[in-house]
């Protein structure tokens, strides 16, 4: 096969994984119906052709190639011509008040939860150790180059009792909120262990965002609330505490213990109506 | 300080599912799962305690990403 048409067919078969990781149930069953009806009507072409039927075999095969690039275009407009692009679907805000409210319940009990939990582990601990928070994207705050920003709700903090943390607004990639949301894929997080009690540099922490952060945060555990479908993250939930540190098993034991409840709080973000945020890159054609 | 100390992700692998423990189930979050419309995350309130087990193991990977 000559290069380029391997080039041709590598970029196409890319360009398709891409636009369709986003794509809904629906979407892919409709890519499918017409991709079945177009093979019908470019092989019902072929045989009105080979009957002499040639009008009949100019429209069905005109059809044939028609449809499937019509759709083609509309499904996957926003990738075509683009060097790179990026989407996902997220919670469209405000969110709808009774929604929140179940999901402010629902952060609570997960908080209890894992207090509870981790109390049984070490009976120093007081409930104003153990805090719970989900982040949201907040594509209104985009802007200088950066599509969204991931905020806490108001009802979705729980303990959070340290004023400057609700202004915290993270990046894409940036804290342990940010590279959960972009990796959707669960961390545990601690302060570096250093007298100045540092966060590691891949955070991309700014000296503000340090100085909003509690002073005795020791550790974050972070979880992708996930689109059951694309995979993709919806927001991230952290449950963290002050002053006292477990081991990673003991973390993942705690999280097992309250999972129904985030996977509870996970699907109904995934109710939610929802944006899709879109990142495009393209050359500008002279 | 490397990445690796300071942050990692959690390997939840079949030991730590397999002994789990995964408390009772909140009205709110029964009631969250009665209305989210996902069929297969009904078996999570199933009175077989093992059917409600491997169900909440596949809401885990389904809704938040840990296998």
């Amino acid at each position: 096969m000559p290069g380029f048409l391997k080039d041709w067919l590598e970029s196409t078969k890319d360009l398709g994984r891409a636009a369709m990781e986003g794509a809904t149930p629906r979407q892919k069953i409709f890519v499918f119906v017409v991709g079945v009806i177009s093979s019908i009507a470019l092989l019902a072409g072929i045989v009105f052709l080979l009957h002499g039927e040639s009008l009949f075999a100019c429209a069905l095969l005109l059809l044939g190639i028609a449809v499937p690039i019509s759709t083609y275009m509309r499904i996957f407009r926003d990738e075509l011509g683009a060097v790179s692009s990026w989407q996902c679907f997220v919670p469209k805000l405000p969110i709808d008040p009774s929604a929140l409210d179940d999901m402010s319940q629902l952060l609570e009990h997960i908080r209890v939860g894992a207090f509870n939990f981790l109390h049984d582990l070490n009976n120093d601990l007081r409930d104003k150790h153990v805090r719970a928070n989900a982040f949201l994207a907040d594509y209104r705050r985009g802007g200088n180059g950066i599509a969204f920003k991931l905020v806490m709700l108001d009802k979705l903090r729980k303990n959070m009792n340290h004023p400057p943390e609700w202004q915290l607004e993270f990046g894409p990639g940036q804290g342990a909120t940010g590279c959960v949301f972009i990796e959707a894929d669960h961390r545990v997080t601690r302060r570096l262990p250093t007298d100045e009690g540092e966060w590691d540099a891949v955070f991309k922490m700014s000296d503000e965002l340090k100085e909003k952060v509690h002073k005795d945060l020791k550790w974050i555990v972070s979880l992708p609330l996930k689109d059951p479908v694309s995979q993709c993250a919806l927001a991230v939930l952290n449950v963290d505490g002050l002053d006292y540190d477990f081991s990673d098993e003991q973390y993942m034991d705690m999280v097992t213990s309250v999972s129904r409840d985030c996977g509870g709080l996970a699907a109904l973000m995934a109710k939610q109506e929802r944006v899709k945020l879109f990142v495009r890159v393209e050359e500008i054609q002279k | 300080m490397t990445e690796f100390i300071a942050s990692r992700k959690l390997r939840f692998g079949s030991k730590v599912l397999d002994r789990a423990k995964f408390g009772n189930i909140s009205p709110i979050t029964e009631k969250v799962i009665r209305n989210s419309g996902d069929k297969s995350l009904l078996t999570v309130l199933d009175a077989d305690p093992e059917k409600a087990n491997s169900a909440t193991r596949t809401m885990m990977r389904k809704y938040l990403g840990i296998k």
